[in-house]
């Protein structure tokens, strides 16, 4: 039988059958921290990353997350890294390959060089070979309540339909676009302010509170100004605009957290004009 | 303390400090630099000389003697304050960005000069 049921990819030539394009050679970073490590362990070292080279066949559809796979299937099944939904949604594959932050699942092998370097993403820490530890970022996520607070009930969900809760077209974009991030720190790997200074919040951080913040049916901005209006919120920003060149979902980060400053300084001058009245 | 809860302690820097005082003058000037200036060389500098668009020999003493006017005069030197005050922003952080972490009298002195700049000018202005 040729192709599927009610499809006519088998009637094309070329669909059902992938054409060997030849090999590349994939240089892997590995890393097993010095814990992971046991006593007559057959790991090979502990605590000092490495290099493993491999040649790795391709054709027209062999992502990067594709070569990863057939390391792992083919060479060495100890290769550790995240790979989830292969369709660029999850935002479980970002990896550095020849240096510049890339969806594994979304970057192919035929539109690389002949020599492939992959690497845990940058200004992450790493917890093995090509994962890295997202807990700062999830810590982060939370510090900017990224959630839809009603007026009423401003520290929970607000799930009860309301006229208050319609939208017009025209309110949704004003923050459609920030809810397309999916979360994959490709843009922490670009942005050099978070490899200098550890505790800022981050592009995709400021990114999910603008898209809350900037919502009509929320309420929950001055809930979510600590978090942005300090030292290590929205202000380690340079505008260097990395973020919004390598993001894989066409957000514009770098526009979030310029928002952001905005609405931070706002409520600053009001605040101060609000300190004059009382007095 | 783990590793893990050491940097949740290091992300809860919560203080506030003037950057925010400091972005807005910022964001002002990039407004001047970008919106207003261009269409005031556009008009002053192009159409008036060049195009034959009101009467260019008058002018020069015309914009000249209204610069007298210490309210204008304030006006302009503002203007163009906040355009030195984006410049001197714009260095100091990409001090920064190069990884050059100047002592605090560095800071001082760069935004300094956004301030005494223009206050200089406005007051050699209003004297003259």
């Amino acid at each position: 039988m040729s192709g599927c049921e009610g499809c006519n990819c088998g009637s094309r030539p070329d669909a059902a059958e992938s054409r060997p394009l030849g090999t590349k050679r994939v240089t892997v970073f590995r890393y097993r921290p010095c814990s992971a490590v046991e006593q007559g362990s057959t790991e090979p070292r502990g605590g000092e990353p490495w290099y493993d080279a491999f040649e790795v066949p391709y054709d027209t559809g062999t992502s990067v997350a594709d070569a990863l796979g057939w390391i792992k299937d083919n060479r060495d099944a100890t290769l550790a890294f995240r790979v989830s939904c292969r369709m660029g949604i999850c935002g479980s594959c970002g990896l550095m390959v020849n240096g510049k932050p890339h969806l594994a699942c979304e970057t192919f092998l035929r539109d690389l060089p002949d020599e492939v370097t992959i690497a845990p993403l940058a200004n992450l820490d790493v917890e093995r070979d090509l994962i890295v530890d997202k807990e700062p970022f999830l810590a982060a996520l939370t510090e900017v309540k990224p959630w839809l607070m009603s007026a009423a009930n401003a520290d929970g969900f607000d799930t009860a339909l309301s006229e208050n809760n319609r939208q017009t077209p025209a309110q949704m974009l004003d923050y459609q676009q920030f809810a397309q991030c999916i979360n994959c720190l490709l843009c922490y790997a670009a942005c050099p302010q978070v490899g200098f200074n550890r505790p800022f919040l981050g592009p995709a951080a400021i990114t999910v509170a603008m898209r809350y913040s900037r919502d009509s049916r929320d309420h929950g901005t001055a809930q979510r100004l600590p978090a942005l209006d300090a030292e290590s919120g929205v202000w380690p920003c340079t505008f260097v605009g990395a973020c919004s060149t390598v993001c894989p979902k066409g957000v514009d980060p770098a526009a979030a957290v310029q928002l952001a400053k905005l609405v931070a300084a706002k409520a600053r001058a009001t605040g101060l004009i609000k300190r004059k009245e009382k007095r | 303390m783990n590793l893990r809860e050491n940097k949740r302690a290091d992300r809860v820097v919560s203080r506030r400090t003037g950057e925010p005082w400091r972005w807005a003058l910022f964001g002002a000037g990039g407004q001047v630099a970008a919106v207003v200036m261009p269409a005031l060389v556009i008009v002053f500098g192009l159409l008036i000389p060049f195009a034959g668009r009101g009467d260019d020999k008058l002018a020069y003493e015309r914009f000249s003697s209204l610069l007298a006017n210490p309210v204008v005069a304030l006006l302009v030197f503002g203007g163009l304050g906040v355009v030195l005050w984006h410049c001197c922003h714009r260095i100091y952080h990409a001090l920064h960005d190069l990884q050059i972490e100047p002592p605090k009298w560095v800071r001082t002195a760069i935004y300094a000069v956004a301030v005494l700049v223009p206050l200089a000018g406005w007051v050699l202005t209003a004297l003259g």
